[in-house]
């Protein structure tokens, strides 16, 4: 058995034990209820052993019977440490006003983390839990777990569940969002697949309908690509619900206008190390303020600091580490502008949903005032059908399949 | 002495239902971690007690523990855990 904070709290003393009959003593106090521990025997009559405060007051007759001398050899303890310093009322004091505070403290809620979100906006989460009562500052008590969530579930219809948990002085808030029902045109209507914007025809199958397009053709967005309208060996038309896969080819070009040159940042050696501290969001810096040198580059670690694990407080801690940096500007020549920026204005844009990009190509054209302008073309293999319903009014003869 | 053997009749009666032993028969239950620590739950007292020997007063008898380095890390009225290197844990 481990000595706990329980034992340090009640306070306990080693104990040294001498005389002929320790093994009698033992067995006396155990049978008074002392808990012992961590007894070794160190020779014939000696042997030293824990006991906690309480006990050591009630070994008078057992020592007395056995004849067993009992030195106190160490104290530790609580009530210990409390009655050595009883004298000095303002350290006292201070101490308890310490545990009040910290006992308040963590009686709030200093954190609300948001898990498991992927297309709601957190902010927008935030600001509802904010107007159902669960707000960084809250008493921890005023949270009640099912109101929100009952709350929280009527004020916003794209959730499709919700839980809040709090954990020392953090809440947890567990979401998970209604999927949206796709808008599909249901099997039953009769439907063509369309292109749903411009490209080159790669491969067509259809496994109904009527394939219209082949390889190598060029399409228009809204191009009719599988038709839901067949003839049949009769002679009449069946209206169906087309289906089938349409591959394609197509490009997205953005473009934008970057200088000749590019910044290059490089540590240059020198680097400081400031201290801060935040209360809530009010900075404490335990330096001056200011920039240290002319160019630089920050690097930050900020701790919160906690008691037992879960227990945020409302403070943390901050390293800032500046790097002081050197800063020069590299020319470029337009092929390197190209090559350097271009890659900024594909990430800009959009992919497609179902497909891939197969190809990128950046030019270039030199603007007169020192920069250039690039243009970056993506080549994308993607599906570009898409189904829409044959409504009625459109040239049938009205035969559904 | 009755041979340790035979079980007598309310151990009969308490394997049947399936009770605790020792808590019921008020013998000892002795727990032995690889010769290192030995936890003896329901012990009656301490006879002899040093580092090398521990002996111990139980319900069936007399337990004696023999080793080097034995210390006693708890103990209460009912049970006492030993620590140590065990090298023999006999019934006398």
């Amino acid at each position: 058995m481990v000595l706990t904070v329980i034992q340090y709290l009640r306070g306990f003393l080693l104990l040294e034990l001498k005389g002929a009959y320790i093994e009698r003593f033992i067995n006396l106090c155990v049978r008074h209820g002392i808990y012992l521990w961590r007894l070794r025997k160190e020779g014939e009559d000696r042997a030293t052993v824990h006991m906690s405060v309480s006990g050591f007051f009630r070994i008078r007759e057992a020592a007395r019977k056995t004849k067993t001398r009992v030195r106190i050899l160490k104290r530790r303890g609580l009530p210990l440490f409390l009655h050595r310093h009883r004298r000095r009322g303002a350290f006292l004091a201070g101490m308890l006003l310490f545990a009040l505070i910290i006992m308040a403290l963590s009686s709030f809620v200093w954190a609300i983390e948001i898990e498991d979100t992927e297309k709601i906006d957190k902010n927008l989460i935030r600001n509802t839990l904010k107007s159902c009562g669960l707000d960084v500052g809250v008493l921890k008590y005023t949270v009640k777990a099912s109101e929100i969530q009952a709350d929280m579930l009527r004020e916003m219809p794209e959730l499709s569940w919700l839980w809040v948990e709090v954990k020392g002085t953090r809440a947890f808030v567990h979401v998970r969002e209604k999927t949206p029902v796709p808008q599909m045109v249901p099997l039953s209507r009769p439907a063509n697949i369309v292109a749903d914007c411009d490209g080159v025809i790669v491969n067509c199958t259809a496994t109904r309908g009527e394939r219209l397009v082949q390889e190598g053709e060029p399409v228009q967005k809204g191009t009719l690509l599988i038709s839901g309208t067949v003839e049949t060996k009769q002679g009449g038309t069946l209206l169906v619900h087309a289906e089938g896969t349409v591959l394609a080819k197509t490009w997205q070009k953005s473009s934008g206008t970057f200088p000749l040159a590019k910044r290059v940042e490089t540590d240059d050696g020198q680097r400081k190390s400031r201290y801060s501290f935040y209360f809530g969001n009010w900075k404490l810096p335990l330096h001056g303020s200011g920039a240290p040198f002319e160019t630089y580059r920050t690097e930050t670690e900020s701790t919160p600091l906690r008691l037992w694990g879960d227990l945020y407080l409302p403070i943390t801690f901050e390293k800032s580490v500046v790097y002081s940096t050197n800063v020069r500007y590299e020319i470029l020549s337009p092929e390197e502008a190209a090559s350097y920026y271009g890659p900024t204005l594909l990430e800009k844009m959009e992919m497609p949903a179902d497909g891939e990009i197969i190809n990128t190509e950046y030019t270039h054209i030199l603007n007169g005032d020192g920069t250039v302008t690039v243009t970056c073309t993506a080549e994308c293999l993607e599906e570009i059908g898409e189904t829409r319903e044959i409504l009625e009014g459109t040239e049938n003869d009205g035969t559904i399949f | 002495m009755r041979k340790r053997n035979r079980k007598t009749l309310p151990e009969k009666v308490v394997d049947a239902i399936e009770l605790p032993k020792e808590i019921v028969l008020s013998v000892p239950k002795i727990t032995v971690l690889a010769g290192k620590e030995a936890f003896v739950e329901n012990y009656k007292g301490i006879i002899e007690l040093s580092r090398e020997k521990i002996r111990l007063y139980t319900g069936a008898g007399v337990l004696c523990l023999t080793g080097t380095g034995l210390d006693i890390s708890a103990i209460t009225d009912e049970d006492i855990s030993i620590l140590g290197s065990i090298d023999k844990i006999e019934f006398e």
